[in-house]
């Protein structure tokens, strides 16, 4: 896989990490009630994951066409979540890790490629 | 006193600014709606504008990028050379990125007495052969995209007046939504299926907010794009009224170009300027190559830049004299601050830049925005037969008309976007003005859809034209297996993800459509359908698919 393809690859986990992190943290219909204690420390996974994923994006891409990438990817990642969390909603503790984990190991490669 | 004073308050004013917005909002978005919904639609389409391109040329070969500029450029030429000598201008365009899959040659001011087929003409080139590629006449993509500001049938005097409007309306509905959105970090993730009017007011709220910064940027640049026309009096404060040219030759225009040809020369070769511009901007990226005069002393051969590896849409571009060879301006593509930022917001709207992944969430956020502006349309309607149900029991004009447009309009017009597709294939190939009925083709199929939800029950309508929407889509790879060599398993085999893309998006729309019209069908039970078909506005309560 090309390294912008794995840039893009690590944005997308990551974003839908953290924004499934954002929902499982809130108080909606995805959100889990044996995660309150948690909430303070998925917020803050998510707005540091959406952070460097905004350093990826513009490493991976430049300033222009990365943010605007990232945006993009940012409306898909928050549709999967709204999806899930209306009708799947058992599935977002699982998708929330497996894309945290994921989004980690494409970031070993990427970061090689780029050092 | 006081009691005379608040009763002559205007009610807007006195009702507070979330309740003022809020019917800002409603009836900005409801007034041109329907134009919106047109221009998501056609605009969406114009991101995969090339794509739809390739597909409505099936005669044309694979893309032919990636070719050495110089040979290119050589082939070019001496095709302008022998088919019309004696031009004013010859401009070469080289097949650089995905947005010029091909060469192509444009003259004009050709001499006819010098043996030229035609004063001005184009032509789409094959490097392989130096042959003239020969495909059928069709308006492709560029046409549905250009729908999206043009509206094809009017002039641009009257279009680019809608258009602004329009745009300026969205903008407008953007602001105030975003106001009346009490709850729009806490509702953030929240929607309510099954809930009627809430599960639709949910959709628009979801398509509205997780599109935000998109929806802004492709109205805020839409605007952009528009401004010229419909702020003429910021070009006419500076250039007079009758400046404009003088205006668009300086801001646009290359510069060091002179009117009068001089006396006869000879061209300076390509290759050494296609060798300097290539040290300037690297292999491969000159986009095209503009002969002003070829031929004569005050010759001028422009070279301009590709723009895929930036969001701007300004190319840069070397001026160099068309005799000696020697470079005379070298011209950034921002040449002011103002032309920068300008450049910037056409290149988000346009989405040139983008790579594949990019131009799918470009497309993906088109079709959300599509969604939005859709479930406003349908909200608009639900919530007042809802209300004229409770109180009347019967539904005011206004309303059975908001209805049927909807109908007509959402889900017809995608019906209308697939005749234009079925049009390019089952057209005759030499029929006269075939691009132009390719075109009445949608335009007519659209005004059938509206006049088959004026006549049907909304209901029974709004499930049919589902119906026809996925059989339209889903008949498209179908009709271009029966039509041309290059169906779908030819595309799977021969690697040709261009054709394949288009037909099995158009498969993934369809079965949304079927899926909508399952939905739409199955949201009442039986009973009720009958019910509904009868009376119509009987059937108010119900699942998401509240509609009739």
């Amino acid at each position: 896989m090309s390294t912008p393809s794995l840039a893009l690859l690590a944005q997308c986990l990551l974003v839908l990490s953290a924004f499934a992190g954002f929902c499982l943290a809130g108080n909606n219909p995805g959100s889990h009630t044996n995660l309150v204690s948690w909430r303070g420390w998925l917020r803050g996974y998510g707005w540091i994951t959406l952070s460097a994923t905004a350093v990826i994006a513009v490493q991976a891409a430049g300033w222009g066409p990365g943010l605007a990438g990232l945006v993009g990817v940012v409306s898909f990642a928050v549709f999967i979540v709204i999806g899930l969390a209306t009708y799947r909603r058992q599935f977002l503790p699982r998708v929330f890790v497996i894309a945290a984990a994921a989004g980690a190991a494409t970031l070993v490669p990427l970061t090689r490629a780029w050092l | 006193m006081a009691k005379e004073t608040d009763r002559n308050v205007a009610p807007a004013v006195k009702a507070g600014l979330r309740q003022t917005m809020s019917w800002v909002h409603t009836w900005a978005g409801l007034t041109l709606g329907w134009l919106l919904y047109f221009m998501f639609v056609t605009g969406t389409a114009g991101y995969f504008d090339t794509e739809i391109d390739r597909w409505m040329q099936p005669e044309l070969p694979p893309a032919q990028i990636n070719r050495a500029s110089t040979q290119s450029a050589a082939i070019l030429l001496g095709k302008l050379q022998s088919e019309a000598p004696g031009a004013e201008q010859w401009l070469l365009t080289l097949p650089a990125d995905r947005n010029q899959p091909f060469a192509g040659i444009y003259w004009r001011g050709a001499d006819l007495q010098a043996g030229a087929g035609a004063a001005s003409g184009n032509k789409l080139v094959d490097l392989n052969s130096g042959a003239t590629l020969q495909a059928r006449e069709t308006g492709g993509g560029q046409q549905l995209y250009q729908m999206h500001w043009l509206l094809h049938y009017t002039s641009r005097s009257y279009s680019d007046w809608l258009i602004s409007i329009a745009t300026l309306f969205m903008l407008v509905g953007l602001v105030t939504g975003v106001i009346i959105h009490k709850k729009i970090f806490k509702d953030f993730f929240t929607f309510r299926p099954n809930k009627g009017q809430r599960s639709w007011l949910d959709a628009h709220n979801v398509l509205s907010v997780i599109t935000l910064p998109f929806q802004l940027m492709i109205t805020y640049s839409g605007l952009i794009f528009m401004g010229f026309s419909f702020m003429p009096l910021i070009v006419a404060a500076q250039y007079g009224g009758e400046g404009r040219g003088q205006f668009y030759n300086e801001v646009f225009s290359p510069p060091g170009m002179i009117d009068a040809a001089g006396s006869p020369a000879r061209l300076a070769p390509l290759a050494p300027v296609i060798h300097l511009a290539e040290q300037y901007w690297g292999e491969g990226r000159i986009r095209s190559i503009d002969i002003r005069y070829p031929g004569f002393s005050n010759g001028r051969i422009v070279l301009s830049e590709t723009i895929d590896g930036t969001v701007a849409t300004g190319a840069g571009r070397l001026v160099f004299d068309g005799v000696t060879g020697e470079l005379l301006h070298n011209a950034p593509s921002g040449s002011s601050p103002a032309k920068r930022v300008r450049d910037v917001f056409l290149g988000l709207h346009e989405g040139l830049f983008a790579a594949p992944a990019i131009r799918w969430l470009y497309f993906f956020s088109g079709l959300l925005g599509t969604g939005m502006v859709a479930t406003g349309l349908i909200m608009w309607a639900v919530k007042r037969r809802q209300r004229a149900e409770r109180t009347s029991g019967r539904r005011p004009h206004g309303l059975v008309l908001v209805e049927k447009l909807n109908v007509g309009t959402i889900a017809g017009l995608p019906t209308a976007v697939a005749a234009y597709f079925w049009a390019n294939r089952l057209l005759p190939a030499d029929m006269p003005a075939r691009a132009d009925w390719e075109v009445h083709a949608l335009f007519l199929t659209w005004l059938l859809m509206l006049v088959h939800a004026a006549l049907r029950p909304t209901r029974r309508a709004w499930t049919e034209q589902l119906a026809a929407a996925a059989f339209a889509f889903a008949a498209i790879p179908l009709i271009n297996a029966l039509s041309t060599p290059r169906h779908l398993l030819h595309s799977f085999v021969s690697g040709d993800w261009v054709f394949a893309g288009f037909e099995l998006t158009a498969l993934g729309i369809a079965s949304l459509f079927g899926a909508a019209a399952w939905f739409s069908r199955i949201s009442l039970p039986a009973a009720r359908r009958v019910n509904a078909a009868d009376h119509p506005a009987a059937s108010a309560a119900g699942a998401m698919g509240d509609l009739s």
